[in-house]
Formats: structure tokens, sequence, C-alpha cells
């Protein structure tokens, strides 16, 4: 969903044609999140489909040229006023907790060990990243870190709370 | 540059001796970002302390940029400190009675120098307190405060910066604030930056993380060492 | 009870020297006050005592104004029905038999006596026994004359006596100390009346009749009708009155000492107060967590209580224990220096020691009420949750200023006591004051201590009112000490002057008999001699005091004359007249009998009551001004006093009055009653003032010591609530000797502010005193440079010892330490 409209935010800014929209997207989240041309080829087709967008002229090297329809930018409008839930299920290592209780699975211990180091890993990650990111100016990017930093510390207490559980 | 070798500190509490150092050998470069955890009495802070000469160890040796600290006195302990170094406490340790331009300009006045406006004017942009010279400590808040005591310890432009749990006492806001400060400094420069902390948020922004227990380096880890998070992860966990 | 009594000491000795410190001041508060006390009621009792002594059992005397008398004149009255025991004496002149330079240095007063059982007079018995027939000679001349008792000595004229015994020195019996001192004082000894009367030619003849009269008489009633009786005869009777304010002016000593102890006390209950209000503050969070914890302001207030309790108790024990030698050793020192003879005393302990325990346990707690009652009241949240409660308030507080304007304007009232309001103006001020000489100080301190002397003036803004506080303590020491030091200069100045301007002529020439005018004009003949003037004096007037019970007060009245040179200063005159005789009488006696110039009052003249009219007020420097004056003709025609006894010598230059007492001596020998010339009476009265001075300037100084204990408390205090502070410069790049160099302006700049301060106020203290009416304009208005420049150099000396403690203290404090200092 979210590639969508990222797509849809990149289009609003000016007309792009595929490969742009491709790199366009990669800057944004910092290169974090690799994206292959086909997922950008599918997803425009849906847009088009969808009326969201036109491919009305072809640039220079002949490339198809996107255009954002005004349906286009009522749907991003749309989408940014939405708020977000979180499904209690949303993150994976909850039903595999969820699982692991229902087989009565032996290894739970190691099972949170091992979450917690990830935990620290991308703790240690985002840190760093968060490091970069204020260097370069980043603000943006440097609020989300924070935000999933949050998250992870947040993580992080709930599994030291079901570790004295067990 | 910083060279410690088999350092010892012991404590004597009534007649009893409780080594707190055990042997430490560690060498920091110039220009490093070094940050010291481990459990809390696992002797990094009072390495920090032996480190600024605000202490003298058991045995041992301890060279700052060439000059062996351990032998020097008291007085040139001090000298040394107050040209080569910049402390940040975790309690930040302003002086309640001077206002915030006063506080920050204190260790090139105990020097016996005068401060170019334009270098305090700078510093205080960058700690963002422009505007708050006049104020007392007690009228700024936590990070505000810290924030001044990072511009303090940087004004004589010290070649190495010893901060105690800089961010102990801020919540995670404020405290990814002042390391973001620090970074920055750090990368504009190059001060050799040497942090104790029990903080993993605070960890990340090391060139290199020293791990202390029991009074001895237990592991160290650089952050362009393959598996650097994996086994950081495992040493905390 | 036990425990919270523990818990209280606790608290109290948490901070050693501090509580030495302060028990320290404490107790020095109240060893001068005890001291003074002492000293002051010693003096006073000792003054009555010997008056007392002289008086005897005596209630009333007989004497004449020729002089000698028949013994036979006064048969009827000894065998009056009134009369329950008596005496007779005879007073002569005469001279012991022995090798000296002069023949003053021989010169002997005899008293003989009729009965040597009789208890009209008492004396102090030092060996021997007074009620047996001999000679009684006093502690000074047995020494002088290497005598012991059954030893004989030898007058000229008079057989050789047996000494019976020998008596300390006291009114009625005395003699010099040594050979020098016998120059102008003689032995006064006591023998046999017959034997006196025998050796002298003078047989029946007596000086006076000394006699007790029966209980039941009403003495009122006794004196008028003998009065009556005696009216056409020379003899005259007077009552017996004890009055030695014709002899002394101790009351400005009185006033010097109550201002010391006054002060000690006031500097002490200053350091209590600190120390209190430090605790209190250092606290506030302890005492909110009690509160917290269920304890009321009453408890806390309790606790703190107790605290005071014990400091109160421990200082007033050691003080009066100190006290009571410190007192026995001024004494000594003012015995020695006011008295002319070593005179035997009891201190009075009793009264100064039970005041002393009283004031000593209750002013700590008056020092420490408003701190107290403040923390009776402290907020429980706001003392806990309290982030440094060093920092406080820095400004000025108007209400402050405003008290200290209007007890500053109280203590420019024209009165002894009202300077003490200046001095609770100085300190209500003195916090202004500070922040004025800050701007002044500033720049010196900078410039002699650099960034140390920088720093220093910011801490002191911290801690600003305590330092006040502690300024205004020294202050006050420096402002008194230069008042006294100008009084005790301008005191023997004043009366050097004063007796040279009422002296009269410059030897006054006191004979047994009356002149002669053959005698006068012959010793107008004496080398040397310019002039010379019969002088007369009519000896023990007596009159009521205008006090609540209307005691007897007894005095002189000497004559004036148109030629002879004056004997006072008229300071004011009415221009009525009356038919009464015209008297002008000196300040103190005009108080004591309350009465105004230009009133009609009563005397007992030898010529009976005597209606009199007080035409002036007058200063002279003879009998401490408890005189009066009359003109020589009111003297001899209305007072009934006909015989000049007294003759006042013009020298015709300074050089040859000892050369005219020698030509004296070697005339009139044995007839010669006193002979006082105007140097010797300068000195004697001016020899008293410098012995006292030195042990005022020590006693001052030990002022100023107490006030630096409080200077070394405080700054003990600010270092030790600076501990993190400290902790943090040092790790700065602070070294130990900025830091001590930091704590020694501090100390400095405080010593500064207290001189400064207490120079301005003592000099104006000064100037009040020297302009005021309610002193009598004894004190001139002088700077005593010396002392200026010693209380100056004392105080910043003392202030700098005072910083030293502090400052090591504060450098020893460990960075590491201080830094985790919560």
């Amino acid at each position: 969903m979210s590639v969508k409209h990222s797509l849809l935010a990149l289009l609003y800014e000016k007309p792009r044609h595929g490969y742009e929209l491709k790199t366009g997207f990669e800057a944004l989240v910092e290169g974090l999140w690799p994206l292959n041309a086909g997922q950008v080829y599918t997803t425009l087709d849906r847009l088009e489909r969808d009326s969201f967008v036109e491919s009305l002229s072809h640039d220079k090297k002949d490339r198809k040229q996107y255009t954002i329809t005004q349906a286009g930018k009522e749907e991003l409008w749309f989408w940014l006023n939405e708020p977000v839930g979180r499904s209690l299920f949303k993150d994976e290592f909850y039903i595999k907790f969820l699982c692991a209780s229902h087989v009565s699975y032996d290894n739970k211990k190691s099972m949170i060990r091992d979450q917690k180091e990830t935990i620290l890993k991308d703790i240690l990650h985002l840190t760093h990243l968060r490091k970069q990111m204020s260097l370069s100016g980043n603000d943006t990017m440097k609020l989300l870190i924070e935000g999933a930093l949050l998250h992870l510390e947040a993580d992080m207490k709930w599994l030291e709370r079901i570790e004295e559980e067990l | 540059m910083i060279n410690v070798v088999s350092l010892t500190k012991d404590y004597k509490t009534g007649k009893e001796v409780v080594p707190v150092l055990k042997g430490v050998d560690l060498s920091i470069k110039a220009g490093e970002f070094v940050c010291i955890m481990g459990p809390s009495g696992s002797g990094k802070t009072t390495l920090l302390h032996l480190l600024g000469g605000l202490d003298t160890p058991t045995s041992g040796s301890i060279q700052i940029n060439g000059k062996e600290l351990t032998s020097q006195s008291e007085k040139n302990r001090t000298l040394l400190r107050r040209k080569e170094m910049g402390f940040v406490f975790q309690n930040y340790q302003l002086l309640p009675t001077l206002t915030v331009y006063e506080n920050i300009i204190f260790p090139l006045h105990a020097d016996g120098k005068k401060a170019s406006p334009g270098d305090v004017d700078e510093l205080l942009n960058a700690v963002e307190l422009k505007g708050y010279e006049n104020r007392f400590p007690h009228e700024l808040s936590g990070g505000q405060q810290q924030r001044v005591a990072i511009a303090r310890s940087l004004i004589h432009q010290p070649s190495i910066l010893l901060a105690d749990e800089p961010t102990g006492n801020l919540d995670r806001k404020r405290s990814g604030d002042i390391l973001d400060l620090l970074a920055k400094f750090h990368y504009e420069q190059k001060q050799t930056i040497v942090m104790v902390t029990h903080d993993m948020f605070a960890a990340g922004y090391a060139d290199r993380i020293i791990l202390f227990k029991d009074g001895v380096i237990e592991a160290e880890v650089k952050r362009e060492d393959e598996d650097y998070a994996r086994f950081l992860a495992r040493f905390m966990a | 009870m036990l425990g919270s009594w523990l818990v209280s000491w606790r608290n109290l000795t948490r901070h050693k020297k501090r509580f030495l410190f302060t028990l320290v001041a404490l107790t020095l508060g109240v060893t001068v006050m005890t001291s003074m006390l002492i000293a002051k009621y010693t003096i006073s009792n000792l003054m009555n005592e010997q008056e007392e002594l002289y008086a005897g059992e005596a209630d009333f005397w007989i004497q004449s104004s020729d002089g000698f008398f028949h013994e036979s004149d006064i048969v009827w009255l000894k065998q009056a029905v009134e009369v329950d025991t008596g005496i007779t004496s005879l007073i002569k002149q005469g001279f012991v038999d022995m090798e000296t330079d002069t023949l003053s240095q021989r010169a002997v007063r005899f008293t003989g006596v009729s009965d040597f059982q009789s208890d009209i007079i008492t004396l102090p018995v030092k060996d021997g026994d007074v009620t047996e027939e001999g000679l009684i000679i006093t502690e000074n001349a047995a020494n002088l004359w290497g005598k012991e008792v059954g030893d004989t000595v030898t007058f000229e004229g008079i057989e050789t006596l047996k000494i019976t015994a020998i008596v300390y020195e006291g009114p009625m019996l005395n003699s010099p100390r040594t050979i020098k001192d016998a120059l102008n004082q003689n032995f006064r000894v006591m023998l046999p009346l017959k034997t006196l009367q025998s050796g002298s030619g003078l047989d029946n003849q007596i000086s006076n009749y000394r006699f007790s009269v029966r209980e039941d008489i009403a003495p009122k009633e006794f004196l008028d009708s003998y009065q009556a009786k005696l009216e056409d005869s020379s003899l005259f009777i007077q009552p017996v009155v004890v009055d030695n304010q014709q002899n002394n002016d101790v009351a400005s000593i009185y006033y010097v000492f109550d201002l010391i102890a006054i002060l000690a006390v006031f500097i002490s209950a200053f350091i209590t107060f600190n120390m209190i209000h430090t605790s209190i503050v250092e606290r506030n969070r302890e005492i909110g967590i009690m509160k917290s914890l269920g304890y009321t302001g009453g408890h806390v207030v309790r606790l703190l209580v107790q605290e005071i309790s014990i400091l109160a108790l421990i200082g007033t024990v050691l003080g009066v224990s100190l006290g009571v030698w410190l007192g026995d050793a001024i004494q000594e020192i003012l015995i020695t220096a006011i008295a002319t003879q070593n005179i035997e005393y009891d201190a009075v302990l009793v009264g100064p020691v039970l005041i002393s325990i009283i004031v000593g346990l209750l002013f700590p707690f008056v020092a420490a009420g408003l701190p107290v009652y403040q923390a009776g009241k402290i907020p429980i949240l706001q003392a806990m949750l309290e982030k440094d409660s060093s920092i406080r308030s820095n400004h000025l507080k108007l209400s402050r200023i405003l008290l200290g304007i209007i007890f500053t304007l109280i203590g420019l009232i024209d009165n002894v006591w009202a300077f003490l309001f200046l001095f609770v103006g100085l300190v209500l001020l003195l916090p202004f004051w500070m922040r004025l000489l800050q701007l002044i100080i500033s720049p010196f301190l900078s410039l002699l201590f650099g960034f140390s002397g920088k720093q220093a003036l910011h801490s002191m803004k911290q801690f600003s009112g305590r330092n006040a506080n502690t300024a205004a303590m020294l202050a006050i020491g420096v402002s008194l000490a230069l008042f006294i030091s100008a009084a005790l200069q301008s005191l023997p100045q004043g009366i050097e002057e004063d007796i040279h301007a009422t002296f009269g002529g410059e030897i006054h020439f006191e004979k047994e008999t009356p002149w002669s005018k053959e005698e006068l004009e012959s010793l107008q003949q004496f080398p040397n001699v310019e002039n010379v003037y019969p002088a007369y004096e009519v000896p023990n007037v007596t009159w009521y005091s205008n006090g609540e019970d209307e005691e007897l007060r007894e005095f002189s009245i000497m004559s004036f004359s148109e030629e002879a040179p004056q004997q006072f200063i008229v300071k004011e005159e009415t221009t009525n007249h009356s038919g009464y005789p015209e008297i002008y009488i000196g300040d103190r006696a005009l108080k004591e009998a309350g009465v105004e110039v230009g009133e009609i009052w009563t005397l007992h003249l030898p010529a009976g009551v005597q209606d009199v009219f007080i035409k002036g007020r007058v200063f002279t420097s003879h009998y401490s001004n408890y005189v009066a004056f009359a003109e020589e003709n009111t003297i001899q025609e209305m007072m009934d006093w006909p015989w000049s006894y007294q003759v006042v010598i013009d020298a015709q230059n300074e050089e040859s009055i000892p050369v005219i007492v020698e030509e004296i001596w070697g005339n009139y020998d044995a007839s010669v009653s006193s002979v006082n010339t105007l140097p010797i009476t300068v000195e004697k009265n001016t020899s008293g003032v410098t012995g006292i001075d030195d042990l005022f300037q020590v006693l001052l100084l030990l002022i100023i010591g107490i006030a630096s204990i409080g200077i070394s408390n405080t700054l003990f205090m600010n270092t030790m609530e600076r501990v993190k502070e400290i902790g943090t410069m040092r790790a700065l790049g602070f070294t130990k000797g900025q830091l001590r160099l930091m704590i020694i302006a501090e100390g400095l700049f405080i010593g500064i502010a207290g001189v400064v301060v207490g120079t301005i106020y003592g000099i104006l203290v000064i100037y009040l005193n020297s302009i005021s009416a309610d002193n009598q304009g004894l004190l001139d208005f002088i700077i005593p440079w010396v002392s200026l420049v010693l209380a100056t150099l004392g105080g910043i000396l003392f202030t700098l010892l005072a910083s030293w403690l502090p400052s090591q203290a504060a450098s020893r404090i460990s960075i590491k330490e201080a830094i985790h200092y919560e």
C-alpha cells in the first residue's frame, strides 16, 4: 500500500518516468528499502488502471512519462489523512510467541534471547544511522529513526518482562 | 592519543581493600570516538576519572598525548587537564552562581585566557542556546544544562573530551540531541572522545566500544568489524 | 526522649568545625560578658565598701570650723541621752624618724583615737590586734619601713611606739606604695589619742567627735535640734554620709564595661544566628521529609530548640567559668590602675555569674528565633523537591533597607545608648553597603587575585546575606574599637585640659591651722611665688538627693573671689537674684540633687540648715565636678566658715613649682596638711585612664578576634555548601592555588567591607559623641589614627588568618567525591 502512495507523492512533485520513480523512492528512504523495477511497473499499471495516473507523453529518450491525475491527488490526500491503526499481531514475534506457547515449545528462552539480540543489533544499527542522518541534516529521517528506536526500546522492555515471567 | 598500561586502582573502605581496576591496558588514537560500557561497579567511571587526572591510580601508567600523567604533580595534572581535556558529567555540574555565558567561558578564564566573543557565539549557536547567555542554570531544563556543559567542555578546544554518562539523566529525545551534538563536534573538530555509558542507544555513536567487567577489559569491538552488532548484542544480552 | 536528644547532638556535631567555631564564639561572648560584669560589680562594690568602712558605725560627727577644739566643749554631748557610743580623734601631721631624700617623704598623718575597742571605726586587719592600744600602720608602710607587728617606730616629737597591728590599705588608714609615691602622699597611722596629744603639745585638743545615736532616735530631728544647739559656737554637727562621688567618676568606665559586654554578646549571637540559619537551610530537604512522615512544625522547632539548648548550655558553662577567671584578672589590672594603693577586695561573683548564666542561656535562642520559626513553616513538597537550595534571591529587600534607615535615624538621637540602634541599622543596611563596596573593590580584587578574585565575587553573591552579617560583626567590632580608643585618647587629653583650665594657680597648700594675714604675707615673700590667695572650703556639706528614697549626699563648697584664679567654668547662669546665699554647682552634683539653675535648694551647712540660691551650673576638675562654689564673702559670712585653711599659689613659672613645694615643707613642716600641684594632679588623674587603656585595647582585639572566628565559620559554611561546585571547578582546571586564592579573596572582601563600614560608622559615632550634649563634652572629635591603622591592619590580618583554614579545607576537597556529592 505505502509503495503505491509513495509513488503518487513523487509524481505529485513532478511528472516522472518509471526508472526515475525507482531512484526517487530509494532516495526518499535513504536506500533502506530497495525496490525492483518490476514492482514499480506493476504498481504504475495498477495506478493507471484506477485512473490515479496518466501516461500521456514520452520524454526525449522516448520513455513513458507519468503524471498524477486529479483523482490521484485526491487519493493521496485521502491516504495522508487516514490514521494508521496498529494490529496486535502486526509484529510477527507476537504470533511466534503465541504459537510457541500453544505448542509448549521448550526453547522459548533462547527464542527470547535471540530476539533481544536482534533488537539490540537493530538499535545499534539505527543509532548509527541516526548519527549519519543527523550529520547529513536529514531531519525527517532522523524523526523516523527516533520513532523506530522508541518502538525498539519498548520491545526490549517487553522482552525483559516476559523473560522474567518464564 | 591516550595510552594506558597495567592500570590498577584500589579503594580502601575501612580495613578492606577493594580493587576497582585490576590491570587495564588500553590505547586510544587521536580523534577516536570510544565508548566504554559495562555494568555498574565494573570500573568504567573510575577509569575515566583516572584518565582525567581527577584521581591517582594505585599502579600503572597513563600517557596523555605523550605525557605521563601518573608521575605529574597535582598541580601539573590540573594544568594538563585544563589545556588538553574537557569534561562532561552525568549531572551537568554547572556552577549555579554563574550565567550560561560565564559557565561556558570558565575553563578559559581558569587558564587566564580571554574568550573571543565569536567563539562563544559559535558554540552557543551549535548547542542551540543563543539568547540564553544571561540565564542561570536553574532556569534551564536538564537537556539545556547538559548542552551548556558540552559547550563549556569544548570552549578551550581540548584534544580530548571525557564524558561520564552524559545522557544518564535525560530522556530518550534529549539524550539523542546530546549525542547528535557530540557526534557533530566530533565530526567537525576530530577530538578524541571517551564516553562512559551503560546506554545501548549511546553506544551506536562510537567508533569503538570497550566492554568492562569486574575491573578489566572483557572485550572490545570496532564499528567496521564484521559481526560488530551481533557481538555487542550478544554481550549486552 | 533520650533518643531525640541524641539526634540533636548528632545534628549539632555533624559539621565538627562549624560546631567548634560556634561554640568558641559563644563561649568567648559569655566569657567577656561575665568578666565585664564581674569587674563592674566588684569595683562598684569596692567603692561602697571603702566608703562604708570609713564611715564605720558612726551616725554623726562634730567638727569645728577652727580646726582643733577642746575636749571639754563636747562633754555635754557625750552625756546626752540620745548618744550611744562615740570616739574622739585628733588628726595631726608629723614625720617619721627616718633617712629620706626629702622631708615630704617622711610626712605622716597621725590619727589619735580615744578608744581602740570602739566599733565606730573598723579596720581591715592583716596582722596583730587592732583593739590593743598602740601603733597601727598599713601594709604599705610596714613594707616601706621594714616593720612587723611588735617592732617599734620612732616619730619626731613623739615617743617610740610599738606596732600592735598592721592593716590593709583602706580609706581610714593608707600609705604610699613606693618611696617615690611618698613624695606626694603621707603615711596615715593610728595611735592612742593621749600619746598624740602630749607628743604634739595639743593637750586636750581634738579634731572631731564621731558618735552613734540610739536606735530609737529619728536622725532628722536629732540633727535639726543639735544644729540649733550648736548654732552660736564654732562647732558644727553633720551626719556621716556614705557618698564616694567626690572622689570617683567611674560611670564612664561602667559604661565602657557595659558596652563591651553587649558587644561581645551581640557578636556571639550573630555567629550563632549564622550557624543555625545555615544548618536549617542545609536541612531543608530533611525537614521536608520529616514533615512528610508526620512531623509537625512544632516537632521541627523542638528538635532545633534542643540543639540550641545543648549549644547554649555548653557555651554558658564554659564561658562563665572562663569569665570568672578573666574577670578576676581584669579586676586586678583595674584596681591597680584606678586605686593608688593595694586595696583588699572581694570579687563580686554571684550577681554577675547569675546574670551571665541567664543571658548566656537565653541569647542563643533569641539569635536563632527567626530561622527556627521559619524552619517550622517549611512547606513539605517544596523542600523535598528543592533542586538547589543555595539559589536565593539576590535582590535587596526594600523593607530591610527601610528598617535600616529607621534604626539609623533613631541611632542619631543624642543619648549614650542610642547609638546601639545605629548598629542595628548598620546590620540591616550592610547588604546595601556590600553592594556599593563590591562596585569599588571588584576591580582591585580582580587585579590582585586575577580570575580567582572574579570568581570569588561571584561566589559572594551566593551567600550575600551571610557574608553581609559576618561583615557587619566585624564592622561593629572595628567601629567600637575606634570609638573607645578615641575616647581613651581624648579622655586624658581632655582631663589635662580641664585641670589646666580649672585648677586655679599652680599650688594648693593646706595647713592644719587657719592662715593669718601675717602668714599669708610671709608666704607671699617666698622666692618664685608670684601671688598668694587664701581659699575657703566648707567640708562635709550634706543634702538630700532627689532620688526615690531621698538619701543623704555630701560635698564641699569651695570659695571664689574676684582676685583669685578661677577654679571653674560657668556653663549656665541665671541673671536672677535672691536674698539667699548664691552658689554655683558642678554638673554631677546638680544631676544627683535633681535641682535646676535658678532654684532654691536646702543644704546642711556648718551654720545649720540653710537655703541657697543656685546661681549657675559650672564645670570644674575639682572633686570630679561633684562640688559647689560660693563667693568668699558668702562663705565667711553666710555659711559660718570664717577661716581659710588653704592657699592658692601662683608660681612665677612652671619650673619653680618643685622649689616652692620644698620651701613650704621646709618652713611649715609639721603643720602641712597637704600640698597639691598642678602637674601632679594632672599626672594622678590621667595615669588611671592610661593604665586601663591597654586593657581595653586587648579586650577590643579579643572582640575583633571573635568576629574573625565568625569570618572563619562563614567561609567554612560557604565552602562546605559549595563542595560540588568546587569539585567541578577543580575538574575544569582550577588549581588548588587558585581555589585557595578564591576563598581568601572572599574572606578579604568580607574583611575589607567590615573594616571600611566599621571605620565609617566608628568615625560617625565619635563625631556624634563629640557633639553630644549628653556626655558633658568629655570627648573631642579626634580620629584615632594609630587605632585606625591598627584596626584596619588587624581586621585584615585577622581576616586573612580566618580565611586560611577554610581555604585549606577547600583545597583538600577531593574532586572525585565532590562531583558525586549531593
